[in-house]
């Protein structure tokens, strides 16, 4: 019955809802900001540094009010509605008509914030936030002349998409890219011709071990010492490569310090989480910390329909009105990049990045990825962030990690990158171009390294990838069981990765070239192998130097036994000297000494790679989900801001 | 995709051809897998401390031909010669040397005779040359630049030290004392210069680690006790050979000392003092050890030894025009002065 009134007071009721009057929004929100201003809803000093916010970011006045948490979107917009005479309406209590939403406009709801509410008489009424010129446009594109508009705010309109469009953004996140391209999809593990071809070697190399079992092994043992050595070789470059001081010194505090935040567009940041309760006043208070026009800024919450827990901890955490909750309908797979693909339909930023429940970016990083963006051309689809850790001397496990980190994020990738070879991410704070991310169907939601994936198919399609110099601090993950779960979820995502890339290896050269490929193989694919065979080799070393030369020298002729030394004492050595070079960057010089201890570090991921091996085979599409919230220095930094708060 | 931002990065000049970079990586693996085979079976490599001139030799022996041992280092001397003659020029007009310029000095280099004189006759002080050309640089880098790919690169060198033979191997912990005090946080942090220490004396280490897997500690304490300790015996050096090393060194080296000398008093930003003066200390380093330890000591040593330091060090530092112009009349003396009556005898030997 309301709605009927409220319908046709839209249609009937007042000039303003004429479609064609051309208002300007800056005007309508004034108007709105000096009534909840004349009602003492708003302070003076606060209606002042909001309208010098406006000029200076070039925001819409509601935008920066509600970014900057001065006043509630449900009385910005009521004001809003009462300013341009049209009626309010909380979608809610009087939600839009369910028939009169069509699944092609999907898009264009989530762009525009705008719904159909209700069709009266022939006369289509739209429930908006905006009834600026895009708005206009685009009703009369679809409706004709017929409509007209009532007010909302726009956590309505995005309550209104999620309740409607719940299943067919479920199904999209999960089958978008396999529909689009199902060979790109690690649904399937291992395809039919994969399992012949793989079949086929391995008849082949058990004919062999039985017509020349000595020949067969020496041939096998040759394959392994050479697939060492130019893995080590490899990093060895990479590192080397990295550690120059250049490739930290990319974006300049001076050119971040040089922006113009008027022409900073909006940023979407999705942090997806489950059962993270704990940790969520450590992310509010780092993504308050960013330095970034707070209207410019859309964080989506994204959190499992399921997990209330963290649910009611984030509304009770009074968010500003920047940030919204997105409910991930239950559905399988249940993972990480599933979620963000259902999350990725209500992002309006041009740009999105990615954050862990309990990520401490440095204030500036999304200036620098919008520096990176602006300077790297339209091809660049994604910048990758530094990750570090912020618990590093913990205990022995998370030094060992932070040493691994700093390698990985401070040398090997900028080491990549220089080298102009694909990246892949790591899993959080990886910027993205929103078109760029929605043209390959964003993330793989079967895939449980799907940031490494992301990478390889970001660069298929001709897109380029780079890493920019600004760190996020996380959690080092310091317990082992929880250290090993994470370790080979990541393996198994490597090993899927590489099975999905390999289903058409030609396809995969010509589209990234030799260098592509190499860094693939090398990159991606090698390392998962190189921890499963580790235990072998270190058996076989043994057993070597134990029962003496003799025994097994065979295995070894010239110049592979020549190699296989080289690898034993050389290479592995060296490979620890990278490890300790890598505390250096960030002066973690207490890392140093404990460096020389990482060999017990690689027998670890031997161990997490065959979990990961079974893993895959037993249940692929399963995501061992890491624990935060587990370090002593988690619970401190909690203590300072709640103490703060 | 690198991202660069205008305002952070200058107009940057390519410092090497990858070339250059692939063939150098290339050959130093092929060289010390060369020596692998023979140390695996507990031969007697490095007896002397001639550890280059065994790698070569294996190396040859690998090939499928059968040279002599003279013959193999020959030729290595050779390629070798060509490709620093090749890197040099290239970074002395990275340097700002003019193409002329470049050109005439790295024609008076190659037409030194003791340059000459090492290839034709394979003489393995290379090994030395090759020690002193890796170290210039790597003083160089730390003091200009200071980060972590300097650090490495100083530390990784530090090995060849070792390789090129008891006489060079005691430079190393002091080198890796500097490396670790040219870090400002190690000169007032105890536990800082520690780990700059260890990061600097840890390739070294790492190397007589992998000797002792190779060799076991047996043969790897047996070389260090025969052949590198009584290289510091204290051993009085025949007058003979001392005259011809002082002769030689105070025509050929001496008067180099002209050009670092002014180049300590020319202060600017680019004035990297340790470097400059590591390049003349390192032949006179020779010369004192063959004085009071009587090591056998060619006279070709400190002036190759001279040469290849001089020459990288002119290829990591951009002088001053006057400086450039002094340099290359230096060289064009001292490889006149080579040829002389005088000085060519002595480099020859007996």
């Amino acid at each position: 019955m309301m709605s009927a009134q409220l319908a046709a007071s839209a249609v009937y009721g007042n000039e303003n809802a004429s479609p064609r009057e051309d208002a300007t929004s800056p005007l309508w929100h004034l108007r709105a900001a000096q009534l909840l201003f004349d009602r003492g809803q708003l302070k003076p000093g606060d209606f002042g540094s909001a309208i010098a916010d406006e000029l200076a970011w070039r925001s819409d006045l509601g935008a920066v009010l509600i970014g900057k948490g001065l006043v509630r979107p449900h009385d910005f917009y009521r004001a809003l509605a009462e300013a341009q005479e049209l009626p309010f309406v909380d979608l809610l209590k009087e939600p839009p008509d369910p028939e009169l939403f069509f699944s092609e406009d999907r898009a264009n709801y989530a762009a525009l914030k705008i719904v159909p509410w209700r069709l009266f008489d022939g006369h289509w009424i739209l429930a908006t936030v905006d009834t600026g010129a895009p708005q206009r446009e685009w009703a009369e594109r679809r409706f004709g002349p017929n409509f007209s508009f009532v007010i909302t705010s726009p956590f309505d309109i995005f309550w209104a998409q999620q309740d409607h469009f719940r299943d067919f953004d479920n199904l999209r996140a999960r089958e978008g890219l396999l529909e689009w391209k199902p060979d790109h999809s690690a649904k399937t593990t291992i395809t039919a011709p994969q399992k012949i071809a793989f079949g086929i070697a391995g008849a082949l190399y058990l004919l062999f071990l039985i017509a020349a079992p000595s020949a067969c092994m020496v041939a096998t043992m040759a394959a392994i010492t050479i697939l060492y050595t130019v893995t080590f070789t490899f990093k060895a470059v990479l590192t080397w490569l990295g550690a120059s001081r250049k490739l930290d010194m990319n974006i300049t505090d001076a050119a971040v310090a040089e922006l113009i935040d008027a022409e900073l567009p909006v940023y979407t940041v999705l942090v997806p989480m489950y059962r993270e309760a704990k940790v969520l006043p450590l992310l509010f208070d780092a993504l308050k910390k960013l330095d970034y026009p707070a209207s410019k800024l859309e964080v989506k919450l994204v959190l499992e329909e399921d997990d209330k827990e963290t649910i009611d901890a984030a509304k009770a955490l009074n968010p500003p009105g920047t940030f919204e909750i997105v409910r991930v309908p239950p559905s399988y797979p249940k993972t990480k990049p599933k979620a963000c693909n259902y999350a990725l339909f209500f992002a309006r930023g041009e740009f999105v990045t990615i954050y862990d429940a309990e990520d401490q970016p440095e204030p500036d990083q999304l200036k620098k990825a919008f520096l990176a963006f602006q300077t790297g051309g339209p091809e660049l689809a994604c910048v990758q962030a530094r990750l570090n850790y912020f618990n590093r001397s913990e205990n022995w496990l998370t030094r060992m990690f932070t040493l691994e980190y700093s390698q990985w994020f401070d040398f090997l990738l900028p080491g990549l990158d220089k080298l102009k070879m694909p990246i892949p991410f790591g899993g959080t704070s990886n910027h993205f171009r929103l078109k760029a991310l929605r043209k390959v169907r964003a993330w793989d939601p079967y895939n449980v390294t799907e940031d490494a994936d992301l990478g390889i198919r970001l660069a298929q399609e001709g897109f380029t990838i780079g890493v920019i110099n600004s760190t996020t601090f996380e959690e080092a993950n310091g317990v082992l069981g929880s250290w090993i779960k994470q370790r080979s979820r990541w393996i198994k995502g490597y090993m899927q990765t590489w099975l999905v890339h390999m289903r058409h290896p030609i396809d995969l050269w010509r589209k990234v070239g030799w260098r592509g490929t190499f860094s693939f193989h090398f990159f991606i694919g090698a390392p998962p192998l190189l921890h499963l065979i580790n235990p072998i080799v270190w058996g076989i070393t043994i057993a070597f130097y134990v029962l003496g030369d003799g025994q097994f020298s065979w295995l070894f002729p010239e110049p592979i036994g020549t190699l296989a030394t080289f690898n034993l004492f050389f290479a592995n050595l060296l490979l620890v000297y990278f490890g300790i070079v890598a505390a250096l960057k960030r002066r973690y010089l207490d890392l140093v000494p404990a460096g020389l201890m990482q060999p017990l570090y690689w027998v670890l991921h031997s161990i997490a790679a065959w979990k990961a091996l079974w893993q895959l085979i037993a249940n692929p599409h399963y995501w061992e989900k890491t624990e935060h919230g587990t370090s002593a220095v988690t619970d401190r930094k909690l203590e300072t801001i709640r103490r703060a708060a | 995709m690198s991202v660069q931002i205008a305002a952070a990065s200058p107009v940057e000049k390519t410092s090497a051809r990858p070339f250059f970079v692939a063939g150098g990586v290339g050959a130093l693996l092929v060289a010390c897998l060369s020596f692998l085979p023979a140390a695996r079976g507990g031969a007697s490599v490095g007896q002397d401390g001639n550890w280059l001139a065994e790698l070569v030799a294996r190396l040859a022996g690998a090939l499928p031909v059968s040279w002599p041992p003279e013959t193999a280092l020959m030729v290595f001397a050779a390629i070798f010669m060509s490709l620093l003659i090749s890197w040099l020029y290239e970074r002395l007009l990275y340097n700002d040397w003019t193409t002329l310029g470049a050109l005439v000095f790295v024609a008076a280099f190659t037409a030194n005779a003791a340059i000459a004189g090492i290839v034709a006759s394979g003489q393995w002080a290379i090994a030395t040359m090759v020690a002193c050309i890796l170290v210039v640089p790597g003083i160089r880098r730390i003091e200009s630049v200071g980060d972590v790919q300097a650090n490495m690169s100083f530390g990784l060198v530090l090995p060849f030290l070792f390789l090129a033979g008891p006489a060079m191997a005691p430079l190393i912990p002091p080198l890796a004392l500097f490396g670790a005090l040219a870090d400002r946080d190690a000169r007032r942090d105890i536990r800082a210069f520690i780990a700059m220490y260890l990061v600097a004396i840890m390739p070294t280490l790492l190397v007589l680690a992998g000797m002792v897997g190779m060799f076991g500690l047996d043969e790897t304490i047996r070389i260090v006790t025969e052949i590198y300790v009584p290289a510091f015996t204290p051993v009085p050096a025949g007058e003979g050979a001392i005259h011809a090393l002082s002769t030689v060194a105070v025509y050929t080296i001496l008067p180099f000392a002209l050009l670092i000398g002014a180049y300590m008093f020319a202060v600017d930003r680019r004035w990297q003092p340790v470097s400059a003066v590591a390049v003349l200390a390192l032949p006179l380093y020779l010369i004192l050890g063959a004085r009071f330890f009587g090591w056998p000591m060619a006279p070709t040593l400190p002036l190759v030894a001279f040469l290849g330091g001089f020459a990288s060090w002119l290829s990591v530092a951009r002088l001053r025009p006057n400086f450039r112009r002094l340099a290359l009349a230096l060289m064009i003396l001292t490889a006149a002065l080579s040829w002389t009556p005088k000085i060519l005898p002595l480099l020859a030997g007996p």
